[in-house]
């Protein structure tokens, strides 16, 4: 895929994210009910939970591309592995700064290490270490080997992350849209709302992750025509 | 290719105003009544949240504009070394 045709997609996919975020704030702004127990501050959920979703994704791809890559060894599952692992710390920085916010006044305590919050935790610094791990190796292909088995291993958290608050029951609320057993408990003008959410933040991390993608195509095209310049003179 | 260049600044001022702004019809939507009961204090946790949030998405693009801006510069500088 050209550069060119990488920006057409990041441009077609950010306008449209954009304009899901404009709706997704006027949603929770002017149109969804305010929830009776927590009030005003039950709305940074509609930030959480669509950025805990896009973590997940992106980490998920990270290792589907991670464990291509060791398979097939072409580079383009590298950098859409990276483009995602970047994704997948963004969103999850997001989604760890908004949740200790919800729960300084929720809870009366930003943090507490109960089961989901450590695994997420843990799971975020796994995919700090895939870059640390890139960064540092001296033979760069050995490093990109080492970071794909990391994000592999890393992603294998996301299930346990989703069951741990049925299997440790805590402090963290139990799922209100992946309910096996009752399904969406949330109020019909809330699941429209987060959904608007989930949409517009996936079509923001893809934008995203196609001009990281585009970077990483650019670097490629650069290292070529550095090989190539002196043959050229 | 000539590249849309935004300030940073400008834009991160811009998102916060916009922040800022959707963030006043709460406090009219609860109404006086409920809001002299209740501190501000949930708003500003509400308000910093979609705030960091969005510097966050800002801070992550402008990092790849940067990254990218430094390529093109680079491999111009050198064809026309």
């Amino acid at each position: 895929m050209s550069l060119a045709r990488i920006r057409w997609m990041a441009t077609v996919l950010g306008v449209l994210g954009v304009a899901g975020v404009l709706v997704l704030h006027w949603l929770v702004f002017f149109w969804v009910g305010t929830e009776r127990t927590m009030g005003i501050v039950q709305r940074i959920f509609y930030v959480h939970v669509p950025s805990a979703w896009v973590t997940f994704l992106a980490f998920g791809i990270t290792a589907l591309c991670g464990a291509a890559y060791l398979w097939l060894r072409d580079e383009r599952l590298d950098w859409a592995a990276q483009s995602a692992a970047e994704g997948g710390l963004i969103f999850g920085a997001i989604m760890l700064t908004s949740g200790p916010l919800w729960a300084a006044y929720a809870w009366g305590t930003p943090w507490t290490w109960e089961p989901r919050l450590t695994l997420t935790l843990l799971m975020w610094f796994v995919f700090v270490g895939y870059f640390l791990v890139r960064a540092s190796a001296e033979d760069r292909q050995a490093g990109k080997r080492m970071a794909a088995v990391i994000g592999v291993l890393g992603a294998l958290l996301i299930p346990l992350v989703h069951v741990s608050v049925l299997w440790f029951p805590s402090l963290h609320p139990q799922p209100v849209v992946l309910n096996v057993e009752e399904g969406p408990t949330l109020d019909g003008d809330m699941l429209i709302t987060l959904m608007t959410g989930l949409l517009a933040f996936t079509l923001i991390f893809f934008s995203v992750f196609c001009l990281r993608y585009g970077l990483e195509h650019l670097r490629y095209q650069r290292a070529l025509a550095l090989r190539e310049q002196p043959r050229a003179t | 290719m000539h590249m849309f260049r935004p300030r940073p600044g400008i834009v991160l001022v811009a998102a916060l105003a916009v922040s800022l702004a959707f963030s006043a019809p709460l406090i009219a939507q609860v109404g006086t009544e409920v809001l002299a009961q209740q501190s501000l204090r949930p708003y500003w946790y509400v308000f910093i949240a979609y705030a960091l949030a969005w510097l966050l998405l800002l801070g992550w693009m402008f990092s790849i504009g940067r990254r990218m801006r430094g390529l093109e510069e680079e491999g111009t500088g050198n064809h026309d070394a």
